[in-house]
């Protein structure tokens, strides 16, 4: 599994509060789908990758992520290229009807083809915004952050100590395939499809029983230390926030809620022909 | 009642951080391929309801719901629905956990309500598309669990609770089914208002869903199974069965 690292900085979206970071990643969300024109969009998308430079993120890590989505972007344009319904035609075709799922697209629209391209980087905005934050916040402040955000505590150390734990669970279920091949049983990798299917049977069964089993030591390890017997918790690093940080959350919030009435009372960056 | 520290709805803490681990590992064991998504359905399929079905509608559904927004802000790569990606695997959870603890008034008006969810989102999404009807039939086989659900009524529960080998497998595939339903209803209708996807690509779906929704059931049904007996056998303090002994 290729994870996302955290890549230690000293730009101002590294020193931003936890917190500001979530409602940036918030309002991404937000005007990236109140927005349909694909230069609104497209200015959105620009920005998201302004932020990856200017944080001197490695650009093999973009490119994992290209590659990830590339399928997903092609299918998600020709869907709306062939499929969306439009008036305007740019060129005009027949597909016969007896061609299963595609038959009688008669032309490509104007309408498709805007809104291909307008999907396509709603979904790279979407799903480039989110790394943002694990790059450039070290998962102890983004969980502090969440804590302070109203998360409560035991919430947050089931999400630390899981996310401690998959690494071990992944070794668990390497070590249990390799004990299996060892036995001469390789139908996860040679068997039919149907064989396959029954093959995930003896390596998930051991592999959530044996994790469970771990989750009754962990819980005597944790009631042997009097888990939760405080209701209020210190930690050992403590989030602020500064100035500096109410003014972006502010920034925030006023460009997208002034996009949001913008965009119900002008119909701004909705495409229209 | 007292409040035992340490514990959400009476499942201690360790075993949801434990279960959202298996819930994120699992999205990286790659089960098949989804034809025309160039993506990989996972293990996750499989863990999701079962993590549901062990831990119960609150424990299952967080421990699901932390599993899978680690994933997705670990590994984002398949996050297409960004922030609210979580949402879909919590509904599975949600589901089947309400199914498997006796609690299927709930759990069916919660896949009931999915499927209002979908038809109310295309009938906005789809207004003046000429293929718009294909969203009447497109959750057929979620309209047929959500009646074989008002059919079993409160016996999916009992099944799975009384561990009798011959009836646990029917009911954790009737309560994995609902759930991974509930979650493909959920999934489609954010796609069809994030992506505003055409009424026409459903057509094509249409064919394909019902035989990867019934894989993961079947699926869940073979691994579940034994899993529920030897977690029993071993003493482990989870599970529905954890109803009758209090």
């Amino acid at each position: 599994m290729s994870l996302v690292h955290y890549y230690p900085g000293d730009s101002f979206f590294h020193k931003l509060d936890p917190r500001v970071k979530m409602l940036w990643l918030a309002c991404m969300f937000v005007l990236s789908f109140i927005f349909n024109h694909p230069l609104h969009l497209g200015v959105l998308f620009i920005s998201v990758l302004f932020l990856w430079i200017y944080m001197k993120i490695p650009f093999s890590e973009l490119k994992l992520f290209f590659k990830a989505l590339t399928i997903v972007a092609i299918v998600t344009f020709f869907f709306q290229l062939l499929f969306y319904p439009g008036e305007h035609a740019i060129v005009s075709f027949s597909i016969p009807r007896w061609i299963p799922y595609f038959g009688g697209v008669t032309a490509i629209t104007v309408e498709g083809l805007v809104n291909g391209i307008a999907m396509v980087l709603r979904l790279f905005i979407i799903v480039l915004t989110m790394p943002v934050i694990t790059m450039s916040t070290s998962l102890e402040h983004l969980i502090i952050g969440l804590i302070r955000m109203g998360m409560p505590y035991e919430i947050a150390f089931a999400a630390t100590t899981a996310l401690n734990l998959v690494p071990v669970l992944q070794s668990d279920a390497l070590k249990i395939i390799d004990a299996q091949k060892a036995r001469a049983f390789t139908a996860l990798e040679r068997g039919s499809f149907k064989d396959k299917i029954k093959a995930y049977v003896p390596l998930i069964v051991p592999l959530m029983v044996g994790s469970l089993k771990k989750g009754q030591q962990l819980e005597v390890a944790m009631e042997s230390r009097a888990f939760g017997a405080y209701e209020s918790r210190t930690y050992l690093t403590e989030i602020r926030m500064r100035s500096i940080d109410y003014v972006f959350a502010a920034f925030f919030v006023i460009i997208t809620i002034l996009c949001l009435a913008l965009r119900i009372l002008k119909g701004f960056g909705a495409f229209r022909l | 009642m007292v409040k035992r520290r340490g514990r959400i709805a009476g499942v201690h803490v360790a075993y949801i951080a434990i279960s959202a681990a298996v819930v994120t590992a699992a999205a990286y064991i790659p089960m098949f391929p989804v034809i025309g998504a160039g993506s990989m359905m996972s293990a996750g399929m499989i863990v999701v309801p079962l993590v549901g079905i062990l831990l119960g509608p609150t424990a299952g559904t967080l421990a699901v719901a932390i599993g899978a927004f680690l994933g997705q802000i670990v590994a984002p790569y398949g996050a297409i629905f960004g922030l609210i990606t979580f949402l879909c695997p919590m509904t599975n959870a949600f589901v089947a956990s309400l199914l498997a603890f006796r609690k299927w008034k709930e759990g069916v008006c919660a896949l009931g309500l999915t499927i209002l969810m979908w038809y109310v989102i295309t009938s906005i999404k789809w207004a003046g598309d000429p293929y718009a009807s294909v969203r009447w039939y497109f959750p057929f086989l979620h309209l047929a669990s959500f009646a074989s659900l008002l059919i079993m009524r409160g016996k999916i529960g009992e099944w799975i609770e009384g561990l009798d080998p011959k009836k646990v497998p029917i009911g954790i595939f009737l309560s994995a089914l609902a759930g991974l339903l509930a979650e493909h209803m959920v999934g489609n209708a954010i796609y069809v208002g994030i992506y505003s996807g055409p009424a026409r690509v459903y057509a094509f779906v249409l064919s394909i869903y019902w035989i990867e929704r019934l894989l993961g059931a079947i699926g869940a049904t073979l691994v579940g199974t034994p899993l529920l007996i030897a977690l029993y056998k071993a003493r482990v303090e989870i599970g529905p069965w954890s109803l009758r002994e209090g």
